[in-house]
Formats: C-alpha cells, sequence, structure tokens
C-alpha cells in the first residue's frame, strides 16, 4: 500500500507539477503572484490539511460532497469508503505537495540556458519537439531531484492518511508508517514496529540509491562529462 | 494521565511503580486522603496481579494506578426529536433500531444515532462493548491458561449483524472515520438524535455553545431485552506514577492532592468534573444538584452505576490476561487494551 500510495501520488504531482510550471514558465507579475498563492497549501501542517479536508468531504455537510452531488455524485463517501478512501488522501496529498514540485520545477525552467531555445525558435521547430528533446531533456535533473524527495516523503506518509482515516476503513491504507505506529503505541508491540521502520528505511534506501546514481550521471551528461 | 486499560500493560512490564506502598504509608499519606472513599470497582480496575485471568483488586494485586474519574457507556439523546417524532427511549438493541431510523426519517435531516467506527480500539470499548457482554457474548475465552476467540458464536453474530443493521439505516455516513469527538459533537449540532457513547460526552454537549445545549437527556441501556440490568463499559481517567521518576514521593504528593477528596469535591460542584470517583461526592447535594440540568444523569449512576461499578473485576479478568499479552499480534493488542 505504501509503495502504491507513493506511486500515484508522486506520478500525479510530477504531472500536474509540470503543468503548472511550464504554465508559469515565463516571468510576469501574475505568473509570480499565482506561483506565491500555489504555494499555500505547502505551508500548512499536513494533518491540518488532512482535518480540513476531512470536513469538507464529510458526506453530511461537506462541500464536496455538495458538489459532487451536483454532478451526479449522489452519497459519496470519500474516506469513509474503502473503495474510495485511497482517491480521497491522493486528492489531500496532490492538494499539499503539488505546489512543492511545481517550485521546483519552475525554478529548473527558469534557469534552462535560453540559447537552445533561441535556436529552435529561429528554425521554426514545433514547440512539442523543443519540449521533448529540449525541454525534457535540460529538465530532467530536476525532475528527478523533485521526485526523489516527493518519493522518499510519500512513501514514510503518515500524517495525512492517519489524520484522516487512522490506516482504515479496515485495513485499506495501513501503510508502513501507520502499521508501525499503531503497534508502538496502541499494541506495546515495539519490536514489529522497529522491524517496520526497518524494511521501510531499507526500502527508501534502495529506491534514493537508483534515483541520486541516475541523478548524478545527468548531471555529468549535462556537464558534457559523460 | 492514562487509563486503566494502559497500566494492564505499563504495571507488569516495570515502567510504572505499584501505589500500595505509599497508599497504605500513613508518613506520607494524609489520613484524610479516604483510600476507602473510591468506589470499589473502580479502584479495583486499576489493581491487577499481573497473573493471567487474576482477578482485579485481589489481595496480591498491585496498584498500578488511582483513578480520578470515569466515564459510563449510555445513551444520550436529543429530548426534543425524540417528542417530535415521537419516539420513546429505547430499551434494547431492537427498539434502538427502530427508534434510529424512525428519528432520522421524521425529524430530517439528521442521522438517528451516534456510534463510533474509526479504525481504533476506542471504537469497539463504548457502545459496542457495553451492549455486546450485554448479551453475555465475549471476545476471547480463557481454557487452560490459553485465549481462543470467542466471537464466532450465534449469539455473536446475531449481535453484530443488527448492530451493523443499526449503523447501516441510521448510523453517520462516514461512519468508519468517527471517533469520540465527531460522534459527540455531532450530537451538540443537532446533528444526530442521539448517542450509544461515554456519558460525559455527552454531558459536555449539553452546555456551553453547542445548538442543543439543554435540549439533551441521559438513560441507562439495557440491550439484551431478556438483560435483567444494563452493563456499561467504563473507561477511567487514572493517575499512575513512573517507575523512572527522580523523587516518587514528590510524585506521590502530587497525586494525593489531584485524586484528594477537597479536589474531587471541588471539581465536582464548582467545575465540570463530572463523573467522580469518589463515593462521598456522589452523595453530595450541591452536586447531585448540580446535574439536575442533565435529566437522568444521577439516575444512570444510581440505578446502575454502582452495581455495574463493583463488578466490573468480571468482565475485565480475562482481557487482561490478554492484555499482557499484548505483544503477540497488532490486532490483538488493540482488542485487549479495548476492553474493560
Amino acid at each position: 500500500m505504501s509503495l502504491l500510495y507513493a506511486g500515484i501520488t508522486v506520478t500525479l504531482e510530477l504531472l500536474l507539477g509540470l503543468g503548472i510550471a511550464l504554465l508559469l514558465q515565463r516571468r510576469s507579475t501574475v505568473n509570480n503572484f499565482i506561483s506565491i498563492m500555489l504555494l499555500l497549501p505547502l505551508m500548512i501542517a499536513p494533518a491540518l490539511a488532512a482535518l480540513m479536508w476531512k470536513l469538507m468531504t464529510n458526506p453530511s455537510f461537506g462541500i464536496l460532497s455538495y458538489l459532487a452531488s451536483l454532478i451526479g455524485l449522489h452519497d459519496f463517501r470519500w474516506a469513509s469508503s474503502p473503495s474510495t478512501a485511497l482517491l480521497t488522501v491522493v486528492l489531500v496529498d496532490i492538494w499539499v505537495y503539488t505546489p512543492f514540485i511545481m517550485i521546483l520545477l519552475l525554478a529548473g525552467l527558469r534557469s534552462l540556458p535560453t540559447q537552445p531555445f533561441e535556436a529552435a525558435a529561429l528554425d521554426g521547430v514545433p514547440r512539442t519537439f523543443v519540449f521533448f528533446r529540449i525541454t525534457l531533456p535540460m529538465l530532467t535533473p530536476y525532475i528527478l531531484t523533485a521526485t526523489l524527495f516527493r518519493l522518499l516523503d510519500s512513501i514514510q506518509q503518515f500524517d495525512i492518511i492517519y489524520a484522516m482515516t487512522q490506516g482504515g476503513p479496515g485495513n485499506t491504507l495501513t501503510v508502513f508508517q501507520v502499521e508501525a505506529y499503531l503497534n508502538f503505541f496502541q499494541s506495546t508491540n515495539v519490536g514489529r514496529s522497529a522491524a517496520l521502520m526497518v524494511i521501510l528505511w531499507a526500502i527508501t534506501y534502495f529506491l534514493s540509491n537508483i534515483f541520486i546514481k541516475n541523478w548524478l550521471r545527468l548531471q555529468e551528461r549535462a556537464r558534457g562529462e559523460a | 494521565m492514562t487509563g486503566a486499560y494502559m497500566t494492564w500493560t505499563y504495571g507488569p512490564a516495570g515502567w510504572i511503580t505499584d501505589l500500595k506502598e505509599w497508599i497504605n504509608d500513613p508518613e506520607k499519606t494524609n489520613p484524610n486522603y479516604a483510600w476507602d472513599d473510591f468506589l470499589p470497582g473502580v479502584k479495583n480496575s486499576c489493581a491487577w496481579n499481573g497473573q493471567p485471568g487474576g482477578a482485579l483488586g485481589s489481595d496480591d494485586a498491585k496498584q498500578w494506578c488511582i483513578p480520578w474519574g470515569f466515564e459510563q457507556n449510555n445513551i444520550t439523546y436529543n429530548k426534543t426529536m425524540f417528542d417530535k417524532a415521537g419516539v420513546a427511549v429505547p430499551k434494547n438493541i431492537d427498539e434502538m433500531i427502530v427508534a434510529a431510523a424512525k428519528l432520522q426519517k421524521d425529524v430530517g435531516g439528521i442521522y438517528g444515532i451516534g456510534v463510533r467506527g474509526s479504525r481504533s480500539w476506542a471504537t469497539i470499548h463504548p457502545g459496542f462493548l457495553s451492549a455486546y457482554s450485554n448479551f453475555n457474548e465475549k471476545d476471547l475465552n480463557l481454557t487452560d491458561g490459553k485465549l481462543s476467540a470467542a466471537m464466532g458464536t450465534a449469539g455473536s453474530k446475531a449481535f453484530h449483524a443488527k448492530w451493523v443493521q443499526m449503523i447501516q439505516e441510521s448510523g453517520p455516513k462516514d461512519w468508519s472515520t468517527y471517533t469520540w469527538y465527531q460522534v459527540g459533537t455531532d450530537l451538540g449540532a443537532g446533528a444526530s438524535a442521539m448517542i450509544f457513547d461515554a456519558d460525559i460526552l455527552g454531558y459536555f454537549m449539553n452546555g456551553g455553545d453547542n445548538k442543543m445545549a439543554g435540549q439533551l437527556s441521559y438513560a441507562a441501556f439495557t440491550a439484551n431485552p431478556d438483560a435483567t440490568a444494563s452493563t456499561p463499559n467504563i473507561w477511567i481517567w487514572s493517575l499512575a506514577m513512573s517507575n523512572f521518576s527522580k523523587d516518587k514521593d514528590a510524585t506521590w504528593y502530587f497525586m494525593q492532592w489531584a485524586s484528594g477528596p477537597e479536589h474531587a469535591i471541588f471539581g465536582a460542584t464548582k467545575m465540570d468534573f463530572v463523573d467522580p470517583v469518589r463515593q462521598s461526592v456522589w452523595k453530595d447535594e450541591a452536586f447531585r444538584t448540580k446535574l439536575d440540568k442533565y435529566p437522568g444523569y444521577v439516575d444512570m449512576f444510581d440505578a446502575l452505576g454502582r452495581r455495574r461499578l463493583d463488578q466490573v473485576h468480571a468482565a475485565t479478568a480475562v482481557l487482561r490476561r490478554h492484555h499482557r499479552m499484548g505483544g503477540n499480534a497488532a490486532e490483538d493488542g488493540r482488542q485487549g487494551s479495548a476492553c474493560g
């Protein structure tokens, strides 16, 4: 469940963050203002954001439940149903952390050298070609950095999930951290809790190694050393 | 501050101190402390000999904590809504199912009954366990020192079916995320017609800025139509002493003050320290008069409180054994800690 959660959230946040960063790439007062405003969710403690979303998704009086009913989703149970609980916590995660990826990629986009883009413009290269052959390859080290940070963080997710569902309904969202927390603090099962944490450490160590090695390789390539 | 359930784990693990040494020491304990004034069942629930199946409060039991306040799990209901729907206070689980559904239908814009549902031990011990044990059903059996599951009986299954039916028909829509404060605040805000939960949760919803303040009443609940009395599970707010305390005497003096008769009567009569653990406070006229604004609250205690509280150890003997073995599995440990 931890890997699934991390995979879904990081992928969606990356796509959304990249899209927003591309939209805000051009320096202007409006774009700068929007990028600052979009950072606001990142300044809220994730646990508080989760509680806020818990209220908004309350099936009886939540504003999102009301909006869902307007598009025909009546009696939508959000985090309280096993079939939609993952979707709900993923939504909260995206709301909180997409700005993090957005700001990293925006900084990356704005720091790219302008010459390749000017040359492409002079040659009349189509925009999609420019994006896939110039922008994306040059931006890859930034994407990897953002992905690494978010992957390590989301695979250790606790606050959003615990605040919204305590790992439920049933065992639906018992990710590593939640399971370890419940073992330690509710069952006083210190050994099992510690074992879970060691496994989680091993997974994050393995994944971060892959990312860092690739990141270094791409850095070397960007400098023309590989 | 801890709970009796927790001390059954903390005590045998050596994390907290047996308080008998201080309670029985006239040099360190004020003669007016009146240890005998504590409700026996509540006091005994904080004392266990650490032996699987050992009775709470036995002669060889260690006093792991001092009870400070308690909660019993019964019905708090919105009398205005009940009157509007023409519904009587339910007397058993079948009546509760029907009453909750009728209230939900006739009052409109509310749900019938609030109970907890989040993935936590705290979901099990209030309404659910109070009703479940009223049918003489158990979660575990202790045979020859070994535990075995006891929830697969026909009686247990029948009760579970009714409990689930009640929640599906008349519970909160997002029941599976509900814990105590959601159950309570919904009642206070007029979003539900009744709760089967801690009495003090209902108490606090009947005052302050709550929309339904002054409209709530209280009643004991006997889920089993064949039972002669209700069996509300209790939670005990308790004070324990760390075994690692550098100055245990000082710790004891503080605990003595906090659980002493003066503090208890002051809290009960001047503040909102309801469900005190001292018998003398429950006899205090000022305290009882103060609770007149909470119809049924004192009656709930008088009718069943003492009887049940004296007998609480019987229901918990097996579960303490289980709790002692809490390291076996997460699910087991939670269940063990939930029952008391």
